[in-house]
């Protein structure tokens, strides 16, 4: 991995960690996708809706985020409408377990 | 025209005066020491030791109104959100999770737009205290109406009576059989007719 790649990376890890901290502040309860983007923003974090989707995809599938979808007629694909931190999400940010994708 | 050269080396070398001007993850730690209530100085010292970069104190303090005001909106929108849906629960009703959230963003909207009077937790309080002086009225309304229904309903039964009474003595009378007492006496009762009022019209009629 280049100086450049591991940067990136990092900065990918990092930004996972930042929507699973904001997540955390209405646990257990869920926040909508454009509160999500709009609360990132106000971090100076503005994700776009593709990179904040494969952001929730991937913590999703790591069982740290629950998100509930529906099918976007328009692009014929399966949108996010909201996500809320899981009690697996909610130790990942405790540091009781670990993630190699995710950093604080 | 040129500045000096001395001018510019006056200011630390790498320093930023805005927050927006610092990197992703120094950003990132910013706001997540605001979250922690951090004291601008520290905040500082802290995003210098990690990233190297050197924010101003006056950058961190701008930038911390900004965000304390956007965290504002936030936390009154969860607390009117809150309100809200206890008051739906109280009514028996449930609220999805998707709703809650949609409901919040909704507030957040509002506190954002700046109609902060629609927001008010006062004025929402006193928009509760109305809706439920007019919940009461509309009860008092309906037990009035229900009351009035009941009459309605015992006038409507009493004259099937009186007209079912009215039917058997008008079967008798064409039968060709006489009416008695008793039968004059349920006329009287059927039409609310005192005694006497009976008794002249039969006087009157014979």
């Amino acid at each position: 991995m280049t100086g450049n790649e591991g940067r990136t990376a990092l900065q990918h890890d990092l930004r996972r960690g930042e929507i699973i901290w904001v997540l955390k502040q209405d646990y257990p309860h869920a926040v909508t996708f454009r509160l999500l983007q709009l609360a990132l923003r106000d971090r100076n974090v503005p994700l776009g809706k593709k990179d904040l989707e494969g952001y929730l995809s991937y913590l999703e599938e790591g069982g740290f985020v629950r998100c509930e979808r529906r099918i976007d007629d328009e692009d014929i694909r399966q949108k996010i409408l909201s996500a809320s931190l899981t009690a697996k999400g909610l130790l990942l940010l405790d540091r009781k377990i670990e993630d190699a994708g995710v950093q604080f | 025209m040129k500045k000096p050269a001395a001018k510019r080396k006056a200011a630390p070398r790498g320093s930023e005066s805005s927050v927006e001007a610092l990197s992703e993850r120094a950003r990132m730690l910013v706001a997540r020491m605001l979250d922690e209530g951090a004291a601008p100085g520290t905040i500082t010292q802290a995003v210098r030791k990690e990233t190297h970069e050197q924010p101003t104190i006056l950058a961190i303090t701008n930038y911390a109104r900004q965000y304390r005001a956007a965290q504002k909106h936030r936390s009154d929108a969860r607390k009117c959100t809150g309100l809200l849906i206890e008051q739906i629960q109280r009514k028996g009703c449930e609220i999805t999770d998707l709703l809650r959230a949609a409901l919040m963003e909704a507030f957040t909207h509002i506190a954002e737009s700046g109609k902060t009077h629609e927001i008010n937790l006062l004025d929402w309080d006193k928009a509760e205290r109305q809706r439920r002086e007019l919940a009461l009225k509309e009860r008092m309304t309906n037990l009035a109406e229900r009351r009035v229904l009941a009459n309605e309903k015992r006038l409507k039964l009493e004259a099937e009576k009186m007209n079912a009474t009215l039917d058997k003595l008008d079967k008798k009378a064409r039968q060709g059989r006489s009416l008695g007492p008793e039968d004059l006496k349920r006329i009287r009762d059927i039409y609310g007719l005192g005694e006497a009022c009976g008794e002249d019209e039969t006087g009157s009629g014979e």
